[in-house]
């Protein structure tokens, strides 16, 4: 598969194998320590010393923005985790079992669904308390239904198939039905799922540390270094703009890969 | 409860299956009689669309939703099945009732490769190591005609032809050596030289293993080459059962010689094939009387009245055919 026939998921592989490249390397190596506070050297534009500048305490932005991955691939991942297996429980159930079950998991998931999504997280962090863990958990709730709807979708076209009414001819129960026979044939759109999902994980986390409930001082994020920044936009753009481009680079970049891997499986056959 | 002198492995009696409400029921099968000894190969012919699929999905226990079973027994070694649910139906399944299903290309698994989907039922239904499993799957696929079983047993279905899908749907239902095969149009998906040697595979799992097979055909050909015994099905109920050698000699009613006359033979050859005028009753439209009598060439009137039972007309052999029947009796006396 050239970059020609599948150029998303070329970029998508690029861009994503580049921020797990960042992402690793700052658990090994960061130019500066990102809390580190030097007053003596606020809002040094770019230079060769700051390749991105340092912001308003004279913390090294490059630095920040590194380990800044690390929030925003925690969060996202961890999200996805919590949304895309929890969705999959209920969807699953749900496509495969049909009738009552269906229509009251899906119903549920209807009611979960006219929240809006931030509103939904901001109840929740409002009644849990602020905190990484919390915000996870918010966001990843925010999540399932979107990928109950995907996976039940799924069940729904795979259940009737010949090779699942085989499956029960020799005695395959139903959970076994649904992991072993069914999933692995509905699974590429979930894996489309999380990759989008994950995209707008990094965005959720983002606007809710840009609101200030989100991941807590001093641990870097970009949606908090982002609203941190805009008090001196004009002063220093460099604190804005590289956080700014770390969550556009992220969100192209999944929604790149997950557009990829749905055009290539699609391609594929099967 | 009288029990018989020898219990057969598989006893249908009176069995109905209808679809619809209960108070205006569809009877898609009505009042079906079959029984199987073990071992034996019993044929099951008719037309499409006269319940010989969803007879054989009743004894599995694996009717689609909305068809029920409105009355009648299904007994297997003696237990009844027809009010099994979950647990002990599917104990049985695979181990003791096997099925062959008529598409293999939609019936393994499209991401499964051929090698697991057989390992699968010997680790549900055995206590068998994934490592003892493997082995003998790889034995069953030497059995049914693989060859280079290490090298197969990691491919997937589609990288094989028809007729090894249909071998491998078959490892897969005699892995666990059940004592019933319910085989439902194994070759109607293949090419007539492959049909051939599938069936051939058949009889001889029926005879190494002693397996008693229930093979649904809409093909007289098929059934006669393989089974000693054939039921013939028209919409809904057997009209018909005999020997294979008794029924193709002597059939009695007027279905079964229709469905005898339509068969291509050397001495036909050059004319065109005869056909039954007609086609079979649509749910909810099958007359009152005998089903068969609208496209019946010897329908007399009393046939409209009611449903006709089956009658003896020889050792071994009914029909639900109350004029032939009685025809057949004032020759003999």
């Amino acid at each position: 598969m050239g970059a020609k026939r599948n150029p998303s998921l070329v970029a998508g592989l690029a861009i994503v194998g580049i921020l797990t490249g960042v992402f690793i390397l700052g658990f090994l190596f960061t130019p500066y320590d990102a809390n580190l506070m030097d007053l003596s050297s606020r809002f040094l534009s770019p230079s060769a010393a700051h390749p991105f500048g340092t912001d308003n305490f004279g913390r090294d932005v490059l630095s920040r923005v590194m380990i800044g991955t690390r929030t925003a691939f925690l969060v996202g991942l961890l999200t996805v985790l919590i949304g895309g297996s929890a969705g999959l429980a209920i969807g699953a159930t749900a496509g495969y079992s049909g009738g009552l079950v269906d229509e009251a998991a899906m119903r549920l998931m209807d009611a979960m669904m006219a929240f809006p999504g931030i509103l939904l997280a901001l109840v929740v962090v409002t009644v849990l308390g602020p905190g990484t863990g919390k915000l996870i958990l918010a966001l990843g709730l925010m999540f399932v239904p979107s990928f109950a709807r995907i996976a039940r979708g799924g069940f729904l076209q795979y259940r009737d198939r010949e090779f699942v009414l085989s499956a029960r001819s020799w005695g395959a129960g139903p959970v076994r039905i649904m992991a072993l026979h069914i999933l692995p044939n509905a699974a590429s759109p979930m894996i489309v799922a999380a990759s989008v999902g994950f995209a707008n994980a990094v965005i959720a986390e983002a606007s809710l540390s840009y609101l200030g409930i989100g991941v807590q001082p001093p641990d870097p994020s970009w949606g908090r270094m982002l609203s941190e920044s805009q008090a001196f936009l004009f002063k220093a753009p460099w604190c804005t703009l590289a956080p700014a481009v770390a969550i556009a680079l992220a969100v192209l970049g999944f929604n790149l890969l997950g557009d990829g891997i749905r055009a290539a499986r699609k391609g594929g056959g099967q | 409860m009288e029990t018989p002198a020898k219990e057969n492995l598989l006893e249908v009696k009176g069995l109905s299956l209808a679809f619809g409400p209960k108070d205006k029921p569809l009877f898609a099968v009505e009042n079906l009689d079959l029984s199987l000894g073990a071992g034996e190969i019993l044929g099951v012919v008719g037309e499409s669309g006269c319940g010989k699929t969803l007879s054989a999905l009743a004894v599995i226990g694996l009717l689609p939703p909305g068809c029920r079973i409105e009355a009648g027994s299904i007994r297997f070694l003696g237990q009844e099945l027809s009010g099994l649910r979950g647990d002990g139906m599917r104990g049985l399944r695979g181990r003791e009732i096997a099925m062959i299903f008529q598409e293999p290309a939609t019936a393994l698994n499209p991401v499964q490769t051929i090698g697991a989907q057989i390992v699968e039922p010997l680790l549900l239904h055995t206590a068998m190591t994934m490592k003892e499993a493997r082995a003998e799957a790889l034995s069953i696929m030497t059995k049914v005609g693989f060859a280079g079983v290490e090298r197969l047993y990691g491919v997937y279905p589609h990288q094989l032809s028809g007729g090894m899908r249909q071998r491998a749907m078959i490892a897969m239902a005699i892995a666990c050596k059940p004592r019933l095969i319910i085989a439902d149009e194994p070759t109607t998906a293949l090419d007539a030289t492959i049909q051939a040697q599938i069936l051939e595979l058949l009889v001889r799992i029926n005879r190494d293993y002693g397996m008693a097979i229930l093979l649904i055909s809409h093909d007289l050909g098929v059934v006669g080459g393989l089974c000693g015994r054939v039921a013939v099905m028209y919409a809904g109920s057997v009209v018909e059962e005999a020997s294979t050698t008794e029924l193709f000699r002597d059939p009695v009613h007027p279905y079964t010689k229709g469905l005898i006359a339509s068969r291509p033979t050397k001495e036909s050859k050059g004319r065109p094939l005869y056909s039954i005028p007609g086609a079979v009753p649509r749910l909810g439209h099958k007359p009152s009387g005998c089903p068969f009598m609208p496209r019946c060439g010897s329908a007399v009137p009393s046939c409209a009245l009611e449903r006709p039972d089956s009658l003896e007309v020889g050792p071994g052999h009914e029909a639900r055919c109350p004029p032939e029947a009685e025809k057949r009796r004032r020759v003999d006396e």
